[in-house]
């Protein structure tokens, strides 16, 4: 029995009844025509967007973090909860391309590669933010121990913003390593439809000489996949460090065991909202419908929708562990998050990402593109504001009543969290320009997926929708 | 290659029945010792094999609901396995309900040890030196009498939860909501073999996804109610997501257990190294979750460092009757399973993978042993521990006593309905299925 049995209910992963050859082409077209009006103004906007926030960074870095909101008891608010937002939406590109692959689910073939990308874009958004915070950023290898001329001064490593270093500098570089590894085949293959010796050239050298026999594949394939076990245990760790950053301290409402996993859970759940904003976008401006497919939608959102569940379970066992402690500072940390001044963040943060994510449950509304993106949206709002409640509403309301303090972001910070997303959204746009954003070259291995002569009519319907999308 | 039409059916061996029945009385004997020497030891034991009893029986349906939910296939070949698993949640109930007779119904005065929050209403209003411990706190000086001033306080707050009355009506909801989703979807899968229809299969898809969200909550109170409110004073959020990740190990070694007996009495050839394969794929994943939540649980109460989150760790890493299960605990459930279960031949090699599961089962016995174990010897004002050593193998015979059950209403249920459900539509993929 060497090839594969499937269930007649399993759907085939892409549309169409595609030759290898059509993959290759429809993929590769995109980047080898000259790029669409769409894009310009997509990249234009962008660009503005992240020169504006390169100004206003320049402007507090000239000036001082003096500059922000903070007062002397919210010490921490506006920066650190972007930082989180950042690496927290980079959680998802690693989970489909290391998590999902361990776990052999070969529908991540055709979302892959944008949600690493995604994830790197992500990782260097989160970078910035603790480099500014430093107000004097070009110092900012202090952070790294090494011996150093500055005395006996070494970063503190019983502090969890040194373990973060580590951990977000491991997942950035085996991302990236991972990344690049997995488009080696697919650069060669653009090598060698290049018309012009410029571009062979590079992509050439970008290729590494690959060449396709049956050797090479099998060492691509044994690095990959030791590639993806060691990233799966960074999917977790990141994320549970900077929970850390947290959970660590004595602050009520900041120190409670369950942070590790609700954190990842929370990580991993705004980073499926972020993946369904952009490939909902690409798919459609790229016309890759019949690869990321509305079935590829239907099961991200069924991810988003297990992921928003745990997140609110957690948020549920909060509150009762908050009061069932019967330590009073808990306890009025909680209520204070629901019902101060602060609330409406708290009943914006539960909306959209308990409430909202509930709509998944219906298959009718998995696959309704129009709601899933404003769903997508809704949740990176609410899970932007997630981190903002957690880290205000429990530091505002000091031990001290004579200390007590509200926060409000000055415009500066919030143009510098605008500005972040210019980058993101500059690098993603770069990225669909000049690397291809469908691993086709794994595509190629799941064609037959599910496909046979039963199945035949059922293609020809999903044909008709994907095609007719594109009008 | 057509599914055969029609499948076996287990018919349980006198043999194996009797086995577990010896288990059985063997573990009762040990229970009935134990129970004339130290009731609270004797009911702790207890407390461990039901609490135990009942998680492997919950994975039984939670294995086949999630399996459900997420359009696996590749496990139908085993699903009756995990089906009839389900079937001693009647067992676990049981369990529970005695229990619950015993504590009320003992008037020994170490039992008021043993959810001590349980005894409040006895000396309501009767000041606060008749609560647990009686004695101790009877010949108490003044500082002690503030410390059990305070003591009672907090189990005075927490009362409004833990209670008589509810704590035994939320025991009876989650046994009931457990309870109905394994009908549903049993009775589904079930009416499968006779019909074909894949309607149940859908319809179990959904009677999963409810579940799921049941289970989800549900594991998370009861761990809280039946294993963190033996230290009524202690708390964890993360202690729901520990006793899953238990739960998970734990059946899926089960699982692995079963499915070794069945295939060695001539049952389930349909099952081969791919089956195991992604059995043991589940198991280390399992395994290195345990040891996260375990890391995140212990790290963040050793760093934060404060006495009412510590209490639950100081005492177990400094009693020198205690403090070997910390260690013993953590290299046992995830040290040696993880390090075993990195080598492939090994996931796929049924004999192999059964060992393991053997000492993943006897791992799920030390985390709780370690964590309800000391329950019965300890002052929960004062965190003083008193008086008396337990006995470990007399807990060990306990727990192998509900095994014996276990195994016995397994066999029963099993032979119930055929060992395969080879009308699933995804049973001959399941039967073709590849891993690796």
């Amino acid at each position: 029995m060497s090839h594969p049995v499937y269930s007649p209910l399993r759907e085939p992963l892409v549309y169409g009844n595609k030759s290898l050859g059509q993959v290759t082409t429809d993929v590769c077209g995109v980047l080898e025509r000259k790029p669409s009006k769409e894009w310009w103004l997509g990249f234009m906007a962008a660009t503005s967007i992240l020169g504006l926030g390169a100004l206003c960074v320049a402007y507090q870095i000239g000036t001082g973090i003096g500059t922000w909101g903070l007062n002397r008891t919210v010490g921490w608010a506006f920066d650190i909860t972007n930082f989180v937002f950042w690496i927290g939406i980079g959680h998802a590109g690693t989970l489909i391309s290391a998590v999902l692959f361990l776990l052999r689910q070969k529908w991540r073939t055709s979302i892959n590669r944008s949600a690493e990308a995604m994830t790197l874009f992500a990782v260097a958004c989160a970078g910035l933010f603790p480099l500014i915070h430093m107000g004097r950023p070009w110092l900012g290898y202090w952070v790294f121990p090494y011996p150093n001329f500055r005395g006996p001064v070494w970063p503190n490593f019983r502090s969890p913003l040194l373990w973060d270093v580590f951990a977000i500098s491991t997942y950035g570089t085996i991302s990236a390593v991972f990344w690049y590894v997995g488009l080696i085949p697919d650069l060669a293959t653009i090598r060698d439809r290049a018309k012009t010796t410029m571009r062979k050239a590079i992509y050439g050298f970008l290729a590494m000489g690959w060449n396709g026999s049956a050797k090479a594949w099998r060492h691509y394939e044994v690095t990959y996949l030791i590639l993806a076990g060691l990233a799966t245990p960074l999917v977790f760790s990141v994320h549970s460090i900077v929970s850390m950053d947290f959970a660590t301290s004595v602050i009520p409402g900041w120190h409670t065991t369950i942070f590790p996993p609700y954190f990842v859970a929370g990580a991993i759940f705004s980073g499926f909202a972020m993946v369904l904003t952009l490939l909902l976008i690409t798919r459609k401006v790229l016309h890759y419908e019949d690869y990321i497919t509305v079935d590829h939608i239907d099961k991200m959102c069924k991810v988003t929708l297990v992921f928003g569940s745990l997140v609110g379970l957690a948020y549920g066992t909060e509150f009762l562990i908050a009061w069932y402690s019967g330590s009073q500072y808990e306890g009025y940390t909680f209520i204070n998050r629901a019902t101060g001044p602060f609330g409406w963040t708290y009943w914006v943060m539960v909306s959209c990402n308990v409430i909202a994510p509930q709509f998944f449950w219906f298959r009718k509304f998995r696959r309704h593109i129009p709601l899933i993106f404003v769903l997508s949206l809704v949740i990176n709002v609410g899970m932007w504001f997630e981190r903002f409640v957690i880290i205000l509403t429990s530091l505002h309301r000091d031990y001290l009543p004579s200390s007590w303090s509200l926060y409000y972001p000055t415009l500066i910070e919030v143009l510098t969290l605008l500005g972040s997303f210019g980058l993101f959204f500059t690098l993603f746009l770069v990225f669909v320009r000049v690397l291809p954003p469908i691993a086709f070259g794994e595509v190629k291995g799941v064609m037959s997926y599910a496909r046979s002569q039963k199945h035949s009519h059922r293609h020809e319907a999903a044909k008709h929708v994907g095609a007719g999308a594109h009008h | 290659m057509e599914a055969s039409g029609h499948s076996q059916t287990f018919k349980p061996t006198s043999k194996a029945l009797f086995v577990c029945f010896v288990m059985f009385v063997a573990g009762m004997v040990c229970f009935g010792y134990t129970l004339s020497k130290n009731p609270a030891e004797a009911w702790s034991h207890w407390l461990i094999g039901a609490f135990y009893t009942t998680m492997m029986a919950l994975f039984g349906i939670f294995f086949c609901a999630m399996n459900y939910a997420s359009g696996a296939g590749w496990n139908v070949v085993i699903r009756r396995v995990n089906e009839a698993m389900a079937s001693n949640l009647i067992i676990g109930f049981l369990a529970m309900v005695i229990l619950v007779i015993g504590l009320l119904t003992s008037h020994d005065k170490g039992m008021e040890r043993i959810y001590e929050w349980l005894h409040l209403h006895h000396d309501h209003g009767a000041g606060s030196l008749e609560h647990a411990g009686g004695e101790m706190a009877a010949a108490a000086h003044s500082g002690q009498s503030a410390l059990d001033k305070a003591h009672h306080e907090l189990l005075e707050h927490k009362s409004p939860w833990l209670n008589q009355n509810f704590w035994i009506i939320r025991m009876v909801a989650y046994f009931a909501i457990w309870g109905f989703f394994a009908w549903k979807i049993i009775s589904n899968s079930r009416k499968q073999d006779i019909d074909g229809d894949v309607k149940r299969t859908r319809a179990n898809v959904r009677w999963s996804c409810l579940f799921i969200v049941f289970f989800a909550a549900t594991v998370c109170l009861a761990s809280f109610d039946w294993i963190m409110s033996l230290e009524p004073t202690w708390f964890s959020t993360i202690f729901g997501v520990y006793h899953f990740a238990g739960l998970f190990a734990g059946g899926v070694s089960t699982t692995i257990v079963l499915l070794f007996i069945l295939r060695r009495m001539g049952y389930l050839k349909e099952v081969n190294a791919n089956h195991f394969h992604n059995l043991g794929i589940w198991l280390i994943v399992t395994t290195i979750f345990w040891g996260y939540i375990w890391f995140s649980q212990m790290m963040l109460i050793w760093y934060s460092n404060i006495p009412e989150e510590t209490q639950f760790y100081v005492f177990r890493m400094t009693n020198p009757e205690w403090d070997k299960w910390f260690y013993i605990n953590l290299g046992w459930n995830f040290i040696v399973p993880f390090l075993l279960l990195l080598q492939q031949p090994i996931k796929r090699n049924e004999k192999a993978l059964f060992f393991i599961a053997i000492w993943v089962l006897i791992g799920r016995w030390i985390d709780l042993y370690w964590s309800v174990g000391p329950i019965p010897f300890l002052d929960h004002a004062t965190h003083v521990y008193g008086f008396s050593k337990d006995t470990v193998w007399l807990s060990v015979g306990t727990v192998v006593g509900f095994a014996g059950l276990f195994g016995f209403v397994f066999f029963k249920a099993l032979a119930k309905a055929p060992l395969q459900a080879t009308k699933d539509p995804y049973y001959e993929e399941s039967l073709h299925h590849h891993s690796a």
